[in-house]
């Protein structure tokens, strides 16, 4: 009784929508009946019968398996998800709530199949196909195409899924190709109404890409990579408009977030060689630039970029693709992305930019994760970028708060301790890494380091303590030498013995680990009575 | 009606039941000036066509006027060094070091303005 209450109020809104009395709605009470309407589908309509030891009769023959209900009701609100998406776009929290409600009703085996066939599904794809340009509002877009694409996942079988492609993403990708190859693009791309269509199919694309689960992940990417061939082109076009720019690489980014670990090792080079060209593409107009009032909102795209390097690199952590495809590829591809993204985006990131505090965090992110995967390429650096890296580390140490902080410590122990294991005294790097073992010490003397970020800075010390074993005792020594009173300098001494005491320099992780234990005693110790001079 | 580049937008709602309204503040592409509006979230905004172009620098005239080299060939003289003081310092310095490098000026509404520069890697 409670659901057809429901349903008939669903009946009332809708009426009121088509008698242009949609202004007298309150959305408040239609983003509860969406949200009501998601927890109802999750849990009551085709319910997996296998996880109940007991269900509901009423319940079964209305909503369950092989019930008429269930796929009435499905299909009904199907309807209303149409009509909400398409009249009540302007409000952004009741199109969260659809979205959802749709994601929620396609995000499952059973409901899906029943879906598949329905009505109500086909107008929804003429809704997005059809629908007029800058009616939906962009989540609106995005979150429709998402809930299509999910529903491919209910066709198991080759055939069925290719024409449901071909129902649903092949017509916006024509569209799309048609529109970025026609002979007058390039003298109409400046206009806005060009612009707006634009940007309504890469929102399709991102709605597309946003749907992707791991069934439907391969042929997906196949389907889309010439999207993604040509987006780079509208790059390079629109280099001079940020929301475009912005959308192209929200694209990428959701490519590298969502698809990347299901995807084969020859699809993943195929991505990952159209983000070098979107990289390279963006770096051409992006060289030396400097924007009137500089700010977080100019340097948007920056940070995009920096999220779809990272993004890209997670691949080794996180591979799901299928395995044994017996594809002979290089797997060096990422770690060339990354090094190559590397030596473009460090000569943009000036001291201004790193003011910026969501680039900052970005920024610092992505180094420490580049090093953490692939410290190699990072001494691979030419030197005055190995420069820069390194000063803006040393800054990050102790200018940007305890988050960037403790990245820039984690970022010394994971690049010292490749250095300790693969580099010899004489390669620049090491040089570079030098002066931090003095610099670390003085901060955690002088009590300059938060007391959040003392593991960080200890783990830090241990390793280039190990790295510059020769160094770290001239240090003591001056620091001892230096004391003028005898018992300070009597306590110092016992404090350091006992800091390296029963732990190899080997810069592994037990050692560090014992390292730790000791540092925390030695700080108790030196504190209070120790001033670096 | 001033061309402006919206840099906040918030929706809010009167009341528990009511509909959305978005507000905004925009500053005008030119001027710098602050406007704000609301509006209802159903209502179409016009948006100003805006072009965004490309120009090598050749010269900063005495009285601060740009001479920019266009892809055709062609020279224009007519607009100034921008007001914003860091980027009119970093265009003069660049210009006094020998970089080379483009001015983006944007057009809107019959105005037209320097907006950024970047190094010339044509």
């Amino acid at each position: 009784r409670l659901m057809s209450s429901v349903l008939r109020l669903c009946e009332t809104e809708s009426q009121a929508l088509k008698a242009n009395l949609g202004h007298l709605l309150s959305p408040e009470v239609s983003s509860s009946l969406m949200w009501f309407l998601r927890r109802f589908c999750l849990s009551y309509c085709l319910p997996n019968e296998s996880f109940y030891a007991e269900l509901s009769v009423v319940l079964t023959s209305a909503f369950g398996r092989d019930s008429e209900g269930a796929g009435w009701t499905l299909n009904y609100l199907l309807g209303v998800v149409e009509q909400t998406l398409r009249q009540r776009s302007g409000e952004p929290g009741l199109v969260e709530d659809t979205v959802n409600l749709l994601v929620t009703m396609v995000d499952s085996k059973d409901r899906g199949q029943l879906l598949i066939k329905s009505e109500g599904l086909m107008e929804l794809v003429q809704l997005q196909q059809s629908g007029q340009l800058g009616q939906m509002s962009s989540p609106a877009q995005r979150g429709l195409m998402q809930g299509l694409v999910i529903c491919a996942v209910a066709l198991p079988e080759a055939d069925g899924r290719t024409q449901f492609w071909s129902h649903v993403l092949d017509p916006p990708i024509t569209a799309f190709k048609a529109m970025v190859t026609s002979e007058s693009f390039p003298k109409q791309y400046q206009e806005e109404e060009i612009k707006k269509q634009v940007l309504f199919h890469i929102d399709n694309f991102i709605g597309a890409v946003q749907g992707c689960l791991m069934p439907t992940a391969q042929c997906l990417f196949s389907r889309l990579v010439g999207v993604l061939e040509d987006s780079v082109k509208l790059l390079d076009i629109y280099h001079n408009y940020p929301a475009v720019v912005e959308t192209v690489l929200e694209l990428f980014v959701e490519c590298g977030r969502r698809m990347l670990c299901y995807l084969t090792p020859s699809a993943s080079k195929q991505l990952y060689e159209q983000s070098v060209l979107l990289v390279g593409t963006y770096a051409k107009h992006n060289i030396g630039r400097r924007n009137v009032g500089d700010d977080e909102d100019q340097w948007r795209d920056l940070q995009l970029l920096m999220e779809l390097l990272t993004s890209l690199l997670s691949k080794d952590f996180i591979d799901l693709a299928p395995s044994g495809h017996g594809e002979d590829v290089e797997v060096v591809a990422a770690a060339d992305v990354c090094l190559f993204g590397l030596n473009i985006i460090m000569p943009l990131m000036s001291r201004e930019l790193l003011r910026l505090p969501t680039l900052c965090s970005q920024y610092f992110k992505m180094v420490t994760f580049i090093a953490e995967i692939y410290p190699s390429k990072v001494c691979q650096l030419p030197e005055d970028l190995m420069k820069n890296l390194l000063a803006s580390i040393e800054l990050g140490l102790t200018s940007f708060g305890p988050d960037v902080g403790t990245l820039s410590f984690d970022f010394l122990v994971v690049l010292g301790s490749y250095i300790h294991k693969n580099c010899g005294p004489e390669v620049p790097v090491r040089q570079g890494l030098r002066p931090f073992l003095k610099l670390v010490l003085d901060l955690i003397l002088s009590q300059q380091i938060n007391s959040d970020l003392l593991q960080a800075a200890s783990a830090s010390l241990y390793t280039l303590i190990c790295c510059f074993q020769t160094d770290y005792q001239e240090l003591v020594q001056a620091l001892l030498n230096g004391q003028t009173d005898q018992t300070t300098g009597q306590r110092l001494a016992e404090s350091f013995t006992g800091l390296t005491n029963n732990v190899e320099l080997t810069a592994d992780r037990i050692n560090r680990i014992k390292f730790r234990d000791n540092f925390e005693k030695f700080i108790a110790n030196v504190r209070g009575f120790l001033l670096v001079k | 009606a001033r061309p402006c580049k919206i840099v906040e937008m918030s929706t809010s709602k009167t009341g528990k039941h009511g509909h959305a309204k978005v507000h905004m503040v925009g500053i005008d592409l030119f001027t710098g000036k602050k406007y704000e509006d609301i509006c209802p979230s159903t209502h179409n905004m016009d948006v100003p066509n805006v072009k965004r172009v490309d120009y090598q620098l050749c010269n900063i005239s005495e009285d601060g006027f740009l001479s920019l080299l266009l892809e055709n060939g062609d020279m224009r003289e007519d607009i100034k060094v921008p007001e914003d003081p860091s980027l009119a310092n970093e265009i003069r310095s660049r210009f006094d070091n020998g970089d080379d490098m483009l001015l983006t000026v944007l057009a809107a509404m019959g105005d037209e303005a320097v907006i950024a520069l970047k190094f010339n890697t044509k």
